[in-house]
């Protein structure tokens, strides 16, 4: 029995070492927000960061349409903490990611208008991300809009 | 109501610089960048040096109106950065700089050049039709030898240095910068067109290649002069293959002076075979100065070919012709054509060039002795038996008088 207990706590120790080893600090923001035209096949693909990824499931989710991806630019940013923030013309949210395996998963959706924001652009403001839209700016962190400026 | 303007102003300053904040990194961004290609591209395509300079003024307006974004183009110009890019516009810049001082000092060059060639081509037109007289006339006046000599030697002097100057001429249209290139931009070309048309460089080309050829055709030359020639040919053939084909995208664009271009080609190729043919000439007329009247050749074969066929008629002849002028139709060939002069003078030259081969030398040496056998075959037989018989008779004789007397008894007391 004493020497389960030493197995069990020998184990856990070498597993709680394993995951204690943290490199920080790390900042994996980009300066400046991608513009990543989608293809025809969905597909948004960014050439400094190699980063692609399949768009149409969050044209799905912001317009209800398979579809609404034709022709379309995608706003992308990565914060200082390495969240993702994609949004578009005329989308209502900002939708905040984290990279899983081989996926973005969806970590928040901050609405920011009722109606669709035009022409959306973002700025790295650390550490926050900052969304203008027209005259109205917002930071934004991986939570939601953290302040507002109008 | 001061206060008010002040607040007035205080207020606008505001909403003015909000609107600044409100700018977007991306646009500041992609706005740097889409200027400075703009610079790029007006370097790169300016056609004058006064254009060159308002892109140096662009690079400086544009270093002043973003250098309070240089934090964020830094980070954002992946793999450039802010002082990088101006760095590249310089460098772009001063490239293109070189290359006008290069045009500005090379179209100087070549206007003084074109002066030059034109004069000597006029003296060279005279000279050719100098020479041609005077070969016709020194034929039956021996005294005009040393007028044509003379004439002949200022000719090639006058030619050689027109031909140094053309080659410079094609040499500062397209300098060896351009030659390197594998595309010309659209303002090189036009540069090159314009100053190979106003300096009528094509035409000096093509003039020049037929003086050569006329040349070779109307003087009687050495094979040092010839050597000469070909050395000058070759260097001729090389700066026109460098630049020929630059010229060929020039012109086949402008939908121009294709044809001239082939005609210079084709010219190149008749003055290489022509300085060919002027050797096999020189030989001809050795034989024809000793009264052998050879059929006209023009390489190695057939040399061999109209030599055999001479001395095979020759040897037919033995016997039906007279003697004594068969005799002297092969010294004529053989002693004094031949081994007198085209041996030791030209034969080298051929074999130098490949014009002919030690193989063909042996062929015509080989028929030449069978001519000298055939004509003083049955003589010398005769005079190595004589010879022969004369040798074993001294022999004999001297073994004879040296053949000790048998010993006689009174031989045998005396001794």
């Amino acid at each position: 029995m004493k020497i389960l207990k030493y197995v069990i706590i020998m184990t856990a120790a070498v597993l709680a070492g394993c995951s204690s080893l943290r490199l920080s600090p790390a900042d994996f923001s980009w300066p400046v927000e991608s513009v990543i035209r989608v293809d025809d096949n969905g597909m948004a693909k960014e050439d400094r960061y190699a980063l692609s990824f399949n768009a149409k499931p969050l044209y799905f989710e912001e317009t209800g349409d398979s579809l609404a991806y034709l022709d379309r630019d995608l706003r992308v940013i990565r914060d200082t903490l390495g969240y993702y923030y994609i949004t578009g013309n005329k989308f209502k949210n900002v939708y905040v990611f984290t990279m899983g395996d081989g996926a973005f998963n969806l970590y928040n959706e901050i609405q920011v208008s009722e109606t669709g924001i035009a022409n959306p652009v973002f700025n790295q403001r650390p550490p926050y991300v900052e969304l203008i839209e027209g005259d109205n700016q917002y930071c934004l962190s991986n939570s939601g809009i953290e302040k507002e400026k109008k | 109501m001061r206060y008010r303007v002040i607040i007035n102003c205080l207020l606008l300053s505001l909403l003015f610089s909000y609107s600044v904040l409100a700018q977007s990194d991306y646009e500041i961004v992609q706005g740097f960048k889409t200027k400075a290609m703009a610079i790029d591209d007006s370097i790169r395509n300016a056609s004058s040096i006064d254009e060159l300079r308002s892109a140096a003024n662009q690079i400086d307006s544009l270093r002043n109106k973003y250098a309070d974004k240089k934090d964020l183009l830094d980070k954002s110009l992946y793999p450039l950065n802010f002082n990088k890019t101006f760095e590249n516009l310089q460098m772009a810049y001063d490239l293109r700089k070189g290359d006008f001082t290069q045009i500005n000092v090379l179209q100087t060059q070549v206007s003084g050049l074109k002066d030059q060639v034109e004069v000597l081509n006029q003296r060279n037109t005279d000279l050719i039709s100098r020479v041609q007289t005077l070969e016709a006339e020194s034929k039956n006046d021996k005294s005009r030898i040393i007028q044509l000599e003379r004439t002949v030697a200022d000719l090639k002097a006058s030619l050689q240095k027109r031909d140094e100057l053309v080659i410079s001429m094609i040499d500062s249209l397209i300098p060896p910068s351009y030659r390197q290139k594998s595309e010309l931009s659209s303002e090189e070309k036009q540069k090159v067109y314009s100053e190979v048309q106003k300096n009528n460089v094509l035409n000096n080309v093509k003039k020049s290649l037929q003086d050569n050829i006329k040349f070779l055709q109307v003087a009687s030359l050495t094979p040092e002069d010839l050597t000469e020639i070909k050395n000058q040919q070759e260097q001729f053939a090389k700066l026109w293959k460098s630049v020929g084909p630059k010229l060929v995208s020039i012109y086949s664009e402008k939908n121009a002076g294709t044809n001239e271009l082939k005609e210079i080609d084709q010219t190149f190729t008749t003055w290489k075979n022509t300085l060919t043919q002027q050797a096999w000439n020189s030989v001809r007329l050795i034989f024809a100065d000793y009264g052998i009247n050879l059929q006209r050749f023009a390489s190695g074969k057939e040399f061999t070919e109209t030599a055999a066929s001479f001395i095979n008629d020759e040897i037919k002849n033995v016997g039906i012709k007279n003697s004594g002028d068969s005799q002297i139709t092969y010294k004529s060939f053989a002693d004094s054509a031949w081994y007198g002069e085209v041996k030791p003078t030209w034969v080298p030259y051929l074999l130098e060039n490949n014009l002919f081969t030690e193989a063909q030398k042996d062929t015509v040496e080989n028929k030449i002795t069978d001519w000298k056998n055939s004509l003083y075959g049955s003589s010398f037989n005769w005079m190595y038996l004589v010879i022969g018989i004369l040798v074993v008779v001294i022999v004999i004789l001297i073994i004879v008088k040296r053949k000790p007397k048998p010993k006689t008894p009174e031989n045998q007391t005396l001794s």
